[in-house]
Order: C-alpha cells, then sequence, then structure tokens
C-alpha cells in the first residue's frame, strides 16, 4: 500500500498505526478500512480526537455474518462515522472469529454506541468487552439463539405466551 | 428545572432496585399506551412527579426485515422497505433502490430522478404532518391532528394516482421507477399543496404565538449541540440544536443539488424549537417541489440497461434476447456486482443509510438500515431525566419514534 | 349470550339492546404498525367513524367493547394483548384489522405471531395491507350486524336463535306475497292456456327425448356415445 495513493484518512491512520490497518480500498467512492482487533479502541479515539480527522458522530454500528460466503473470519463488525466539520466519511471494518467473537467496547467515546452494540449483541451474538449494560434489546430475554446469524433458520419461532388451536389453517410454505 | 450534576454515564435508572427508600416510585408507561406512536416501554423512576431515571425497552415491533431481506431477492425487499419508516414511504423506497443503483454504479433518468424528488417530498410532508398533528393532540389542542390528517388525505390520493396506493407505495425500482407521473398531475399537485400551506397558516396562527402551547413545549427536552453529536442524532432534532446539517445537503444526491431550498435550524433544541423547524421545513418541501415541477425533464422513467429492466413486450415475444433477460430477471432476480455501499439519505426523521452487502449473486448477504429514531429513544433518559412525567408527552411527540423504523 | 328466546317482549327488549349496542361502539385501538395510519384516516374527518357511532377511542380496557389490533403482533407483544384483551368486560368483540393480525402479513418470520387468531378469538378479520378506510367501514358494519344477530348467522351449519327467528319471518312474507290459492292451480290443471306453450323452451308434452347435446359438435373422442358404440 502506497501512502500517496490512498484516500486521505486511509493515509493517516496508515501513518499513525503502521501495523493497525491489514486492507484498505475505495469501492464506489466508500472510504474503508479494515483495522487489526487489538488497535481498534486505539483509532477509535485518534478518530474522534485528532484535529485532522475529527470524526463527532458515529453513524451505524453492525455486524455482518459470512458462513455462506465460507469466508474466514466469520463476522466483520462495519463501523461508519461522520465527520460533520471536515465532511467526511469513513468505514471501518474488523474481522472476528466465531470462537473468539469478543470486541472492545467503544460506548465512552460517542454515546449513541450503548444500544447499538446491545442490537448487535442481541442478533449476533458478539460481546463487547467493558459494555455497561450488555443485554438484549431487539428480542424478549427468553428467546434462545442469535437470530441474525446465517444458521439460525428464519421461521424457527420461540413462543413465549400460550397459543390456542386454530382449525382449518393452510401452512403455505416459503420457497424461493 | 434541571436535576443538578445530572450525570451523562447513569443513563440507567440511578436508583438500584429494591431500595426500602420509598419516596422513589417506579412506574412502566407501557407499551399499550395512546399509541400514535408505536410501542415503546418506559419503565421510570419518580420521586412525586419528577423523574429520576429512565429505562426505555423497544423492540415490540421488531419483524425481522433484515433477516426477511437476506431470504428475499434484491427487488423483493422493496415492499419490505415501505413499511419501514411507515409514514414516509416513498423516501425508504428512493433511498432503498439508490443505494442498490450505487452498488450497479449507475444512474436513473433525469425524468425518474426529479419524479422522486416531488414524490418524496410529498412523503416528507406527509410526515411531518403526522408527527405535528399527534404530539399537538396530545398536548391537548386535538384540533390541529384533525385539520393535518385532512391535509394528508389531500396528499395522499394525489400518491394514490401515480403509485397505486396511499400507504405502502413499492414504487422506486433499480434504475428508474415503476409507473409515471400521469398528465394532470402537476396541476392538480399545485392545488393541493396550495390548500396544504392554508391548513399550515391557520396552524400556525392558533398554535406557534399560543401562550398554553408554549408553555407545554418550551425548554422541555433540550439538548445541546454537543450532545445530539455524540447520540449520533440527525434530521429535524439536529437541526433545531443549531447544526445545519442535512443530507441533502452535505452528501448530495439525486438532483437536489440543482434545487435551491433553505435548511431551517433552531436555536436550543427543545420541543417548541422541533415543531418550529418541522414547519418551516414543510415549506421548504412545497418550495422544492415547486421547482422540480417547473425543471421536469421529458424523458424515460426506467433505464434500459439490459439486465436491470424488463424488455418491452414486442422484445419478450418477438426475440430470443428479449425472452432470455425476461426469463432470467424473473427466475433468477436482479444480481448486482459483489461489493458493499453505504448510501445516506434525508428521511423524514433523519439519516436514513442503507448499507448493502453483495456477492455477485442474486442473494442479498446483508440489508442494513440505519434507523433515525434509534438514536433518539436511546436519548430518551437523557432528555427526560429533571423533568416532570407530563413532558414526557411533548418529548416523547417531538422525537417522532416510528415503530416500523425504530425496530425494523 | 344466554338470554331467553321465547316470548315477545324478550325478543323486542333483545333488539333494543343489541341495537344501542351496536351503535354506541367503545373502541380500544391497540395500535402497533402502519395500519395505524389507516386506522387514523379512518377516524378522521375525511372518513369519520363517528358517524357509525363508534366514535370514542376510550385507551382503557375496562371501559371498552372492541378491541381493534391495528398492526403486526410479535411474540414479544403477544402477552400484553392478551392480558389487555382478558381485562375487558363482556360483551366483548375483537377485529383483526390488516393482514398482519389477521394472519401475519407477509412476515413469517421468528419474531411475528401468525394471527391473533392463535391467542384471542376473533369476530372480523378486515383484510389488506393496510386496508382502506372504505373496508374498515365495510368491517365495522359487518361487526354491527353480528351484534344485531349476537353472533354470526351460521354456525356449524346451524342458525342462531335470531337469525332463524328472522328466516323464519321472512318465509311468512313471501308465502304471503307469492303463494298461489288452490283454486287457481286446479283451473291452471284442467284448463291450460294455450299460449303458454309459446313459451320458449316450455312443452305441454309429457314424454320428453332425452337428446344428448353434444352430438355434432366437436368433442374429444372418448365422450362421444356414437364412436363409443360403433365400436362395440
Amino acid at each position: 500500500m502506497k501512502l500517496e495513493t490512498l484516500p486521505e484518512t486511509s493515509a493517516l491512520i496508515s501513518e499513525c498505526f503502521p501495523d493497525a490497518v491489514l486492507e484498505t480500498h475505495e469501492h464506489r467512492g466508500d472510504e474503508t478500512l479494515v483495522i487489526d482487533k487489538s488497535k481498534f479502541l486505539k483509532v477509535c479515539e485518534f478518530l474522534r480526537d485528532d484535529s485532522r480527522c475529527n470524526f463527532e458522530m458515529m453513524v451505524d454500528l453492525t455486524a455482518v455474518d459470512r458462513l455462506e460466503q465460507d469466508v474466514k473470519p466469520r463476522f466483520e463488525m462495519v463501523y461508519h462515522f461522520k465527520s460533520l466539520s471536515l465532511s467526511k466519511r469513513l468505514r471501518l471494518k474488523v474481522h472476528l472469529e466465531e470462537e473468539d467473537s469478543n470486541i472492545d467496547s467503544i460506548h465512552h467515546l460517542w454515546k449513541a454506541v450503548n444500544w447499538y452494540e446491545r442490537e448487535c449483541y442481541d442478533m449476533y451474538g458478539i460481546i463487547f468487552n467493558n459494555h455497561p449494560d450488555l443485554r438484549r434489546i431487539m428480542m424478549y430475554d427468553q428467546f434462545e439463539g442469535h437470530p441474525l446469524r446465517k444458521d439460525y433458520p428464519m421461521d424457527r419461532q420461540q413462543p413465549i405466551s400460550e397459543l390456542r388451536e386454530v382449525e382449518e389453517r393452510n401452512e403455505y410454505e416459503r420457497s424461493l | 428545572m434541571s436535576l443538578a450534576g445530572r450525570q451523562l454515564d447513569t443513563l440507567v435508572t440511578p436508583v438500584p432496585k429494591g431500595d426500602p427508600d420509598t419516596s422513589i416510585m417506579e412506574i412502566e408507561i407501557g407499551p399499550a399506551h395512546p399509541a400514535m406512536h408505536g410501542i415503546v416501554r418506559f419503565t421510570t423512576q419518580l420521586d412525586g412527579e419528577l423523574i429520576v431515571g429512565m429505562d426505555p425497552e423497544i423492540g415490540y415491533l421488531h419483524r425481522g426485515f433484515e433477516k426477511e431481506s437476506e431470504n428475499s431477492k434484491w427487488i423483493q425487499v422493496i415492499p419490505y422497505t415501505d413499511r419501514l419508516n411507515y409514514v414516509s414511504p416513498l423516501l425508504n423506497n428512493i433511498g432503498y433502490s439508490m443505494a442498490v443503483e450505487k452498488l450497479y454504479g449507475i444512474e436513473a433518468p433525469r425524468r425518474a430522478e426529479f419524479t422522486r424528488v416531488i414524490m418524496g417530498e410529498i412523503s416528507r410532508i406527509t410526515d411531518h404532518l403526522t408527527c405535528v398533528g399527534a404530539a399537538a393532540m396530545e398536548v391537548g389542542a386535538f384540533t390541529f391532528f384533525l385539520w393535518f390528517i385532512k391535509a394528508r388525505e389531500y396528499l395522499w390520493e394525489l400518491v394514490e394516482e401515480v403509485t397505486g396506493a396511499r400507504l405502502t407505495t413499492n414504487w422506486t425500482r433499480f434504475g428508474g421507477n415503476a409507473t409515471d407521473i400521469p398528465d394532470g398531475f402537476l396541476d392538480a399537485l399545485q392545488e393541493r399543496l396550495n390548500k396544504v400551506k392554508e391548513i399550515i397558516a391557520e396552524c400556525d396562527n392558533l398554535l406557534t404565538r399560543n401562550k398554553i402551547f408554549i408553555d407545554r413545549v418550551k425548554d422541555v427536552g433540550a439538548i445541546s449541540k454537543e450532545d445530539a453529536i455524540s447520540f449520533g442524532f440527525t434530521g429535524p432534532m439536529l437541526r433545531a440544536c443549531g447544526v445545519p446539517y442535512d443530507v441533502r445537503r452535505a452528501d448530495p444526491y439525486s438532483v437536489y443539488d440543482e434545487i435551491d431550498f433553505e435548511v431551517p435550524i433552531g436555536s436550543t433544541g427543545d420541543c417548541y424549537d422541533r415543531y418550529l423547524v418541522r414547519m418551516e421545513e414543510i415549506r421548504q418541501s412545497i418550495s422544492i417541489i415547486e421547482q422540480a415541477s417547473d425543471m421536469m425533464p421529458v424523458g424515460p422513467i426506467m433505464t434500459n440497461e439490459r439486465m436491470l429492466n424488463y424488455p418491452d413486450k414486442k422484445d419478450v415475444y418477438g426475440n430470443i434476447e428479449g425472452l432470455i433477460d425476461h426469463f432470467k430477471l424473473v427466475m433468477e432476480g436482479h444480481q448486482p456486482p459483489a461489493g458493499e455501499v453505504y448510501l445516506p439519505t434525508e428521511g423524514g426523521n433523519g439519516e436514513i443509510g442503507f448499507y448493502l452487502v453483495s456477492d455477485g449473486s442474486g442473494d442479498p448477504v446483508r440489508v442494513r438500515m440505519r434507523p433515525a429514531c434509534f438514536n433518539y429513544v436511546e436519548a430518551m433518559p437523557f432528555l427526560t431525566v429533571g423533568h416532570y412525567v407530563a413532558d414526557i408527552v411533548p418529548i416523547f411527540g417531538s422525537v417522532n419514534m416510528i415503530g416500523g423504523e425504530l425496530d425494523r | 349470550m344466554t338470554t331467553n328466546y321465547d316470548g315477545f317482549l324478550t325478543t323486542t327488549f333483545d333488539n333494543v339492546v343489541n341495537w344501542s349496542r351496536k351503535f354506541s361502539l367503545f373502541q380500544y385501538p391497540f395500535v402497533t404498525a402502519c395500519c395505524g395510519m389507516e386506522y387514523m384516516a379512518a377516524a378522521c374527518s375525511h372518513y369519520d367513524i363517528s358517524r357509525f357511532g363508534a366514535e370514542i377511542p376510550r385507551f382503557s380496557p375496562r371501559q371498552c367493547d372492541v378491541l381493534w389490533v391495528v398492526g403486526t403482533i410479535t411474540h414479544k407483544m403477544a402477552p400484553i394483548l392478551k392480558t389487555v384483551y382478558e381485562q375487558m368486560a363482556e360483551p366483548k368483540w375483537v377485529i383483526a384489522f390488516g393482514a398482519c393480525a389477521s394472519s401475519g402479513g407477509f412476515y413469517q418470520n421468528y419474531s411475528v405471531l401468525q394471527g391473533i387468531d392463535r391467542l384471542i378469538p376473533v369476530d372480523i378479520y378486515i383484510a389488506g395491507c393496510p386496508p382502506r378506510p372504505e373496508a374498515v367501514l365495510d368491517g365495522l358494519m359487518e361487526l354491527q350486524e353480528r351484534i344485531q344477530d349476537d353472533g354470526p348467522k351460521v354456525k356449524n351449519g346451524m342458525l342462531n336463535p335470531q337469525a332463524m327467528r328472522h328466516q323464519e319471518q321472512k318465509k311468512d312474507q313471501l308465502e304471503k306475497y307469492f303463494r298461489i290459492p288452490d283454486k287457481e292451480i286446479l283451473e291452471n290443471t284442467q284448463n291450460p292456456k294455450s299460449n303458454r306453450s309459446a313459451m320458449p323452451g316450455y312443452s305441454n308434452s309429457t314424454d320428453h327425448v332425452v337428446v344428448n347435446p353434444r352430438i355434432g359438435y366437436n368433442t374429444p373422442k372418448g365422450f362421444r356415445e356414437e364412436d363409443a358404440l360403433k365400436e362395440s
């Protein structure tokens, strides 16, 4: 990776944290960086505090499960940031193994992160270290499993209230 | 009044459970409350009528949008996006279709872009009308709800002429739109918008300088700029704090850079400013629609690219390439090239961004919508702690929480 | 509803009570999702649900007759719906408004209850996604008919007592107007009017020949009686 060919923020991060950046691309104009898990917290602090990047807003936090593509590592955390003063956007990615699916929480840097990380835990089962209140947010507590993982079947329902018998129901199967 | 030393870190209840101090009462403003906004449970801790802690619980309308999209084709996701922010469904449709077009790397034709702008702004107007109407009704001004719903009916009848449905429109496609605006639509639209302007002027007269209303909503639910940005506020909530951030100006998409409009901002970030910002945005949207109607070009509404649009029927039945294209498009679906995109657009509530991951086959790997009101409900404890119980109603009304967008 | 169906006074009393119930329905709008927008549209001035008497949404289940379940019900919300239904006092009716409340809609996944009739008994289903306000009003009118008749007209192949009475009344009226007296029937058989045979398709003869109408037309080979007769 030559520093001159990279877009601005990626060049900055590569300069300050040389061994943190694993990959970088700019597909369709979206600047993307893949960061090593151990340096992730420091990079985020740098992104928020340094005046050359100044990312005041954490826009989105989600994960992608790559089980069907047979790509290791399985989970990919995706963070989107926005700098209002410098009009820049950035996407940060961190790869997580299936057995070791935990990552540092950044809730102390941006206040919005708290609930987004709870949702990620609820849907994918990714543990966020040092999160103050990691519990389910979308599903009810009695739910077992993490629904957005690719190996959770879509139709498996876990009702918590007693359901009654309904006569003459046609069960239509989903077929694609 | 504000609670001294309001700690930003203790968003969850500061008083531990099981405390023998009975002056703190915990009540649940439960999911089935007069549900004009949706279903959210607020577990509040009260000292008399003063709120000392609050913990919102959401997820009561979690319908599995993301899981359903992963099990559909790309084009089958569009009806699901209608039901995300269901008061402004066209903005969701437009956001999603534009994100897929970004994945493909194409643009829709000019006429399609202008009609998208017009329909999107109509949707934005209906969103703000519903929000302000419901908020005013809950504060006690019932008339405005009826007037605004009447105004909304005028616009929905027009939306039905174009898309076929009042609410679940399912209108945009990849590379254009499904239907064109009929003849005489723009004139009818201008008439209806004049009526809407009259209704808004009447409401302005009655509400904006009304002492009762101002006492209810002024200095209630205020938030500072830095906190709002840290909480990820976007849209009218952030603009009421004084930050002139509008996705249509900051990251222009579609033809918004050719249209001249102002971005209204407030100063203190309380409920009154949000109400004023929303009313002014309705007027700005009307101005955008008028400009776009004047600039409306003539041309196709759908791109002619090979595997994006169904070929003409004379080609489908006429030559073998048309038949094969139609067959493959119906049976295998759209197959955008591998990659990932994030496209931010300005929804009715704030920035809604679609993050799409594709691997080149016809099945989406990940379809994610960044919800605008998730951040607002997350910040509800911060907005309400230190106020009274009766203030929850105007605060929650100004937040404009839409269940479909919050829980997806 | 165990009321005595015999006697004139009680039936009139029933009718009056049902009439008053159906035109003063207090609704509990259990609104969750997009159908709520169409519910608001039906309740407001353009489509006006209050002209049917169902104007006031009372947001307390103890004071309501009709539970409008508007929108998708998820498994997380189901216990709350059941609690609200159980808190309502008899007589109560339930309307499943929209596709999601009737059958789960097009959400068939881990979190959506596939129709609220798996949880509570439902009287009226209003289909649509979302249903137009006219459909809502049609559903409300259907509910009002049911309330007047004390239940659906036909259930398990049997009419309910009110509907049975209604049907007998109607049969009496029809017979009164259209019954042909015996004297006339006797006269028509003994002195048939000659112009009756001018009616098309009508024949006075008693021995009719059964003719296969398909002979002469292009029928598949297996159906031609002639060919079958020829082969045998």
